[in-house]
Parts: structure tokens; C-alpha cells; sequence
């Protein structure tokens, strides 16, 4: 299985996943893991709707999602994995999947939630979920866009 | 009169008001929100929503956005479909923009045909031999 991007941003497919990252990288399937999204008929229709031409979509719930990742269901395929938060990804995690880096995309601000920096604010649930994903050894980077420089996230949250 | 919400990324919404209203003149019912960096997309619905209250007068509303599957098209999206009189235009520009304003006294189906053929037939590719 080729996941080519392990990524967290709450407004999953969006201009730039399809306009950048979908570009840069030689992504054939995006696969969004997300327990509400899974039952949101109207995102679940519109996600499938605005990916880019060419790149197929599938949108799972947690169990889902680990089940076709460790079956490889997608063994052929390169995959953008795609969660809104990074307590998903400690599930996955947890369940048994592999997972070394982790790209921090967009996490937008709202109640309870600390800013990091423009595009990325967390709460305390993201903030001992990333704490966790860090002591499994796993890569935790700020970068929005392909071209800009990562930023490692621990220090900015210790 | 039909209402109008121009919805994008950036800068892009208010800077192309800005712009139209200089060839256009000043507008009424027509409102631009910016969609900026780390903004919540629920936050941007609940914008949509308010905006579209403010511009509608019963005659329906035109919402337009920049990116076709961007965060703006899919926030408007929902907004639309979950309520009657709202039509929603992706890949919004400027010949597009300004054959919507005088149209705005006919039907909403009329101004979304006048956004629709504005906004393609503003694209030409320069030849001078044509």
C-alpha cells in the first residue's frame, strides 16, 4: 500500500488539496477517515463531487478506515490518507496502522482552541493526541502548502 | 431585485466589489466575504447564511465563488441546498460579475444564464489575424 500523504486538515477536500497538493504528488486516490463526516450525506456527496478529475475518492468511519488500510483494499493505488484531527490518526495508530509522518494542514480556530499559527489551532484533545502520536516516534510537521518550509510542531506546543 | 454573494479565497471577493463597482457603479444588495486563512468553513456557512438574509427581498439570491470544490464553493453549496431561492455559480471573474449586476431584475434563472454566458464568453484568446 502506498500512502504517499498522511494528512490533517478539517476542511478535507478543499482548493489547496486539489489545486496543490493533488499537483505535486502523484496521488490517484484520497481516502477521508472520519466517524461524522461518514454520516453526513450532503459532505459525503459534495467531497466526492469537487475531488480533483482523475482521483477517485472513498470516505470511511475509523473502523472502515482501518479495516481497507490493513487489508489493502488500496494495495495498488497512491493514497492521500486525509482525517480532520489528529485523535483519528492515534486510532488508526492504536489499530495497528503504520503511519510515520503526519502532515498538519489547516485546523481552523473556534472555541477552546489555542492558535499555533495562522492556519492551525488545537484544543487540549488534539493537543494530548499529537503528545501521543509524538511519544509512538511519529513525524508531526506544520506545512500548508507543497512549497512551504515544514515546521516541526512539538516545540510550538510544549 | 435578485441578491448577490460573492464568496472566495483571500482577498478576491471584496477586491472584485471593489473593482466592478468602479465600472458598474456603486451596488446595492450585494454583498462580498472573504474567506481567509484558519477561518472555521461552519463560520463561513454561518456568514453565507446571514449575507444571503441581508441581500435577499424575496426575488432569490445568486451566490457566486472562485474555486470550483474550494471551501467557499462547498460551504455555499450546503447553504443553497438547504434553502429555496439560491443559486451558486463556481469560477467567478470579472465579465462574469458585471453581466450579473444589470441583470438583476429579471428572473433568478435569467441572471444565473447571464452569469453563466458572462463569464465564459469573457474568455477569449487574442488573435489578431480574427
Amino acid at each position: 500500500m502506498g500512502i504517499e500523504l498522511v494528512r490533517i486538515d478539517d476542511r478535507l477536500i478543499h482548493g489547496q488539496i486539489v489545486m496543490a497538493w493533488c499537483k505535486t504528488m502523484p496521488i490517484e486516490r484520497i481516502v477521508v477517515i472520519d466517524d461524522e463526516v461518514a454520516l453526513d450525506f450532503i459532505r459525503k456527496m459534495l467531497l466526492e463531487t469537487v475531488a480533483p478529475p482523475g482521483i477517485n475518492v472513498t470516505i470511511l468511519n475509523v473502523t472502515q478506515g482501518v479495516e481497507s488500510l490493513k487489508t489493502d483494499i488500496f494495495a495498488e493505488e497512491k493514497l492521500l490518507l486525509l482525517v480532520t484531527n489528529p485523535t483519528t490518526i492515534l486510532n488508526l495508530v492504536e489499530n495497528g496502522l503504520e503511519i510515520s509522518k503526519v502532515n498538519i494542514g489547516g485546523m481552523s480556530f473556534g472555541q477552546g482552541k489555542t492558535p499555533v499559527t495562522k492556519a492551525v489551532s488545537i484544543s487540549d484533545t488534539d493537543k494530548r493526541a499529537f503528545k501521543e502520536l509524538h511519544e509512538h516516534g511519529i513525524d508531526l510537521q506544520i506545512q500548508i502548502l507543497p512549497h512551504d518550509t515544514p515546521l516541526d510542531l512539538m516545540p510550538e506546543i510544549n | 431585485m435578485v441578491g448577490v454573494v460573492i464568496v472566495a479565497h483571500g482577498s478576491f471577493a471584496s477586491a472584485l466589489l471593489t473593482t466592478a463597482e468602479q465600472i458598474a457603479g456603486k451596488q446595492e444588495q450585494v454583498v462580498s466575504l472573504d474567506f481567509t486563512m484558519g477561518e472555521n468553513t461552519a463560520d463561513l456557512q454561518l456568514r453565507i447564511r446571514e449575507a444571503v438574509r441581508g441581500v435577499d427581498t424575496g426575488q432569490g439570491t445568486i451566490i457566486i465563488v472562485d474555486l470550483l470544490g474550494g471551501s467557499p464553493y462547498q460551504a455555499a453549496a450546503i447553504v443553497a441546498m438547504q434553502q429555496p431561492g439560491i443559486e451558486m455559480v463556481a469560477g467567478v471573474n470579472m465579465p462574469m460579475l458585471l453581466e450579473i449586476l444589470p441583470a438583476r431584475n429579471d428572473k433568478l434563472m435569467n441572471v444565473t444564464s447571464a452569469a453563466l454566458n458572462g463569464g465564459h464568453d469573457g474568455i477569449r484568446n487574442f488573435d489578431i489575424m480574427k
